[in-house]
């Protein structure tokens, strides 16, 4: 059984959207093709025809709306030429739904200050909550929600720890991490101490994972270095700037398992995952890699071989990720991996993986082969040269399209000076530091293309490092959350100007009263089986939409939808029109597997 | 010559032409006409160059090349003695603006200190003045990881069609090519370099990716095992062998590489003599220190203490120059005198230095058993 969800104003959107998709598909008559990228180009011509020949109109992908949707936030930093080592390295942000409106609002990670700093004098920096208004803008309430955290924030996890029907907030810092529950009622409770996962390393990524299947969701905290901030460190020319991970050991991650009444037992020893000493850890994404229906982590790794935690079903881990093929890159070298994604990317329906690196190194993309063999396939993705310049960080599997594939998109800066990128207008300290962002287009078969170009605002020039992507105006599309070193969270809304159709799809137990992440979802459309995954905890240090994305293409209907939930069956719900959001809900499907 | 005096000499050109020629002034008197045509052609002939100019620089007139100063980065902030030799390479280029050797000198110490932009144009203009030194191309290859690999591709081409006998050279072409995915080129450059020198773990283990690439498992394991003989400390070897054993369906030798892969270093460096001579160009203390350990290891002490000296008039708090100056004055020369209060200095600067603290240790425990001299 499905359920629609939708508001007045997500209708009224979508039927502005269907006007205009409609007018589009008048106006391209004849056109097989669907996409924004060639339908860009069509109406430009079209335009240079009848308006503005001079001026054919300038796709624009994604805009900036951040002043539009009233998204007031900045995040803290310096005082400049501290060379604090985390401030370069950023601070997340999450797109959830706290209180259960149905729409997205947003939870920003605020950096801070150097320890040590005493000029100027500023307030130490404040996560922030902000809530989406019906008319799509949003309200600071971090201080009546209380998730206002004052350390030194680095990223967020989000995910229902005590199957109260309310997400919960896990905040990583440099220095104790923070763990806040929904009391349902607009506000949070910090509930770290007793919660004992107060961990004080330098946390980075996190994720909520029901690894035991349990039904409850446990934690996966990714740990950086064990950074000693008095090291001064210098380029090679002997000018000072950010230390490298090099200069200091890993920090160890930590596994918590999730004993319900808002207890957690570290496990990390026990599952298997202090077997190996700290790798300055980065990113995390949670799937099961190896097909074996349990799901297991994999971690990026700074410089250090990366490392899938194959999950043994006993509660204990093994690292795979070297015999797999997922640890070094093609040549046997480890990179800086910082953002990953894992997803089907060359849609044959397994679990790939992309990771994001710093310049003079290539986004990777490691594809699924099967059998849990994966290649190092970037140069056949085609992605080689176009990264090789760019640090890059948060990274998003989307369909910006909506043509039945998953594109990418990424932000980017440097940790160490950079040359001067063309458009920087930031700072003269920060202009060394910023790049723009991308977007590469899916060919439907795993080979992407840059369409930078055509992306918008996203390509402006800053120093990106989160990244989050959901359907924030509720009009079907993926919009984008981006966060910056030492500058503001900006909304992008996605402005695709003709895109496929689409389905959400929200796979929800009833029982547990939570989104069930880690659940694999088939859509059925068009002739076409797509697979997406519930999963917020992906890029770097941010949480997007823990709801499955479909772009259909030019299929209107959708002819069923299979949910393999976690540890459980596989079932079969009906399909239907596209454009809506559906909530599958456990248990009320046919079951097609046990 | 300096720029502006090459411009003037181009202006008074045409004067001189025409000062050569008067009896053909005078032998003929031409028509209005073909005065406005000639007049007008000229015309358009200097537009055409002024453009041509602006485009493409002044043009030296022995060889085409065109004649650009030498880039001049913003070197605030950078440590004394890179300063100096940037200043110093720069001034050998001004000085001589059509030897490819100042050129791609200053490349060099671009180079070592990572400013990539200008170690590529240098390094550029140091080919095109000397097209037949497979230095300058193989060294703008080496020097631009972060280009795109085609880009790198076509420099160190260039670099092999000038000394196809320089096997690092060879590796890395062969190793550029695999990153692209173009495995049949990458294998003869591999296997060039391997038939040059039959031990090159780095050739080995790159015909055994092309092998792993083609899913011929056999061949790749064998190349593997022959490339573990060569070069057991070769991290990359096992890296790749772990996973043709586990596809080999070899659990147990698989877990065994794997094990053995993490204990060493992520990347081994390809022994490179060129590249060294690049390195052996940085000027920072850091590199300085390095160097001095280098020294140090091939028994040039005397010049080994000479960099340290350096490096701690620029960072006299500079543990790991005091550390190796004391280990130089020690252990090397056995000059205790000078070299115990260095290793305690380094001590003092870096409590928790590892190494330093195992130097002082040793040393002390030296001194106590031998009395106050070696």
């Amino acid at each position: 059984m499905t359920s629609a969800t939708s508001g007045t104003n997500t209708r009224t959107t979508r039927t502005r959207r269907a006007a205009r998709i409609a007018a589009a598909a008048l106006l391209y008559a004849g056109s097989a093709s669907l996409g924004c990228n060639e339908s860009g180009r069509d109406r430009g011509d079209a335009n240079k025809s009848e308006s503005t020949p001079a001026e054919p109109r300038q796709t624009k992908l994604f805009v900036d709306v951040t002043r539009r949707v009233k998204l007031d936030f900045r995040s803290a930093c310096g005082p400049q030429r501290t060379y604090f080592m985390p401030e370069i390295m950023g601070s997340g942000g999450a797109l959830l739904d706290y209180d259960n409106d149905g729409d997205l609002d947003i939870y920003l990670i605020n950096a801070g200050h150097p320890p040590d700093a005493t000029s100027p004098p500023a307030p130490p920096g404040k996560n922030r909550l902000f809530r989406q208004e019906p008319d799509h803008t949003f309200v600071d309430v971090t201080d009546e929600a209380g998730v206002g955290d004052t350390g030194y924030g680095m990223g967020v996890a989000v995910g229902d720890i005590d199957n109260d029907g309310f997400v919960d907030l896990y905040v990583t810092n440099y220095g104790p991490n923070v763990l806040y529950r929904n009391a349902g009622d607009g506000t949070f409770v910090n509930i770290t101490e007793q919660a004992g996962v107060g961990d004080e390393h330098w946390g980075m990524s996190a994720a909520f994972v029901d690894f035991d299947m349990d039904g409850l969701l446990d934690l996966f905290v990714v740990n950086y270095v064990l950074l000693d901030p008095s090291v001064k460190c210098f380029s090679a020319a002997g000018r000072q700037d950010y230390c490298g991970p090099e200069k200091f050991p890993g920090a160890p991650d930590r596994l918590y398992r999730n004993k319900g009444n808002g207890l957690f037992e570290d496990v990390t020893a026990a599952s298997g995952v202090a077997a190996t000493p700290g790798r300055r850890g980065l990113g995390v994404n949670c799937g099961d890699l190896t097909g074996d229906g349990r799901i297991d982590i994999y971690v990026a790794n700074d410089n250090q071989p990366n490392q899938l935690w194959v999950n043994q079903g006993d509660g204990t881990f093994v690292d795979d990720a070297l015999l797999m093929g997922i640890a070094y890159d093609h040549a046997g070298h480890t990179e800086a991996s910082m953002g990953v994604v894992c997803a089907d990317l060359d849609n044959d329906s397994d679990l790939d993986l992309l990771l994001t690196h710093l310049r003079g190194e290539k986004d990777t993309l490691y594809r699924n082969e099967g059998g849990g063999f994966f290649d190092d396939a970037s140069a056949q993705a085609g992605i080689v040269a176009g990264s090789m310049r760019f640090t890059s960080f948060g990274v998003a599997g989307l369909d910006y399209d909506q043509d039945g594939d998953l594109d990418l998109a990424i932000v980017s800066g440097h940790v160490f000076r950079g040359p001067v990128e063309k458009g920087a207008n930031l700072s003269p300290f920060w202009n060394d530091y910023a790049q723009p962002g991308r977007l590469l287009a899916n060919d439907g078969k795993g080979r992407f293309r840059d369409v930078s170009d055509q992306a918008g605002d996203l390509t402006r020039v800053l120093v990106g490092r989160g990244l989050a992507a959901g359907d924030l105006d509720g009009d079907g599309d993926q919009d984008l959350l981006i966060t910056e070193c030492c500058g503001p969270a900006r909304v992008f809304y996605n402005e695709c100007p003709n895109p496929g159709h689409w389905l959400t799809v929200r796979a929800f137990d009833e029982q547990l009263k939570r989104d069930m992440y880690g659940a694999v979802v088939t859509v059925s459309a068009g002739g076409r089986r797509l697979v997406r995954r519930v999963n917020p905890a992906y890029s770097y240090l941010s949480s997007g939409d823990p709801r499955a994305h479909f772009g259909l293409g030019e299929a209107e209907r959708v002819d069923a939808i299979e949910v393999a939930w976690p540890g459980g069956p596989l079932e079969r719900f009906a399909g239907g029109a596209a454009d809506r959001v559906v909530t599958v809900v456990r248990g009320r499907g046919t079951r097609i597997r046990e | 010559m300096s720029k502006r005096g090459r411009k003037r000499n181009q202006r008074d050109r045409p004067k001189r032409a025409a000062a050569r020629s008067p009896e053909a002034q005078q032998s003929k008197t031409p028509s209005r006409a073909v005065v406005v045509g000639l007049t007008f052609a000229a015309l358009t002939l200097l537009g055409v160059a002024v453009v041509a100019r602006s485009f493409f620089g002044a043009t030296d007139d022995s060889n085409g090349v065109a004649i650009v100063d030498p880039p001049d980065p913003d070197t605030s902030g950078f440590e004394r003695f890179v300063k100096e030799k940037i200043r110093d390479r720069r001034a050998a280029v001004v000085a001589d603006v059509r030897s490819a050797a100042a050129w791609g000198r200053l490349g060099m110490v671009f180079d070592v200190h990572n400013l990539v932009e200008e170690a590529v144009i240098c390094y550029a203009r140091a080919a095109r003045l000397d097209p037949t030194d497979f230095r300058w191309p193989y060294f703008q290859a080496s020097c631009m990881p972060e280009r795109d690999p085609a880009d790198v591709v076509v420099a160190l081409r260039r670099a092999r069609s000038l000394n196809p006998n320089y096997v690092p050279l060879q590796v890395r072409l062969g190793r550029q090519l695999l990153s692209l995915g173009e495995t049949d080129e990458a294998e003869s450059h591999f296997q060039f370099a391997l038939n040059a020198d039959p031990n090159n773990s780095h050739a080995l283990v790159g015909l055994a990716q092309v092998e792993f690439e083609r899913r011929d498992f056999d061949a790749c394991r064998a190349r593997l095992e022959l490339a573990r003989a060569a070069r057991p400390e070769h991290g990359e070897i096992y890296r790749l062998l772990a996973r043709v054993y586990r596809a080999l369906n070899m659990p147990a030798q698989a877990r065994a590489a794997a094990e053995q892969a993490f204990r060493l270093p992520s990347n081994t460096p390809i022994s490179d003599p060129l590249r060294a001579e690049v390195r052996a160009e940085g000027a920072t203390v850091k590199q300085l220190v390095l160097q001095a350990s280098h020294l140090r290891r091939d028994q040039k002490i005397d010049q080994a203490v000479q960099k340290l000296r350096q490096a701690l008039e620029v960072r006299p708090d500079n543990a790991d120059a005091h550390l190796q100056l004391g280990l130089a004055y020690f252990f090397d020369l056995g000059r205790w005198d000078e070299g115990l209060p260095e290793l305690r200095e380094a001590v003092r600067l870096a409590p928790h230095h590892p190494h330093a603290r195992r130097a002082l240790k040793e040393a002390e425990q030296l001194v106590r058993e031998s009395g106050s001299r070696p």
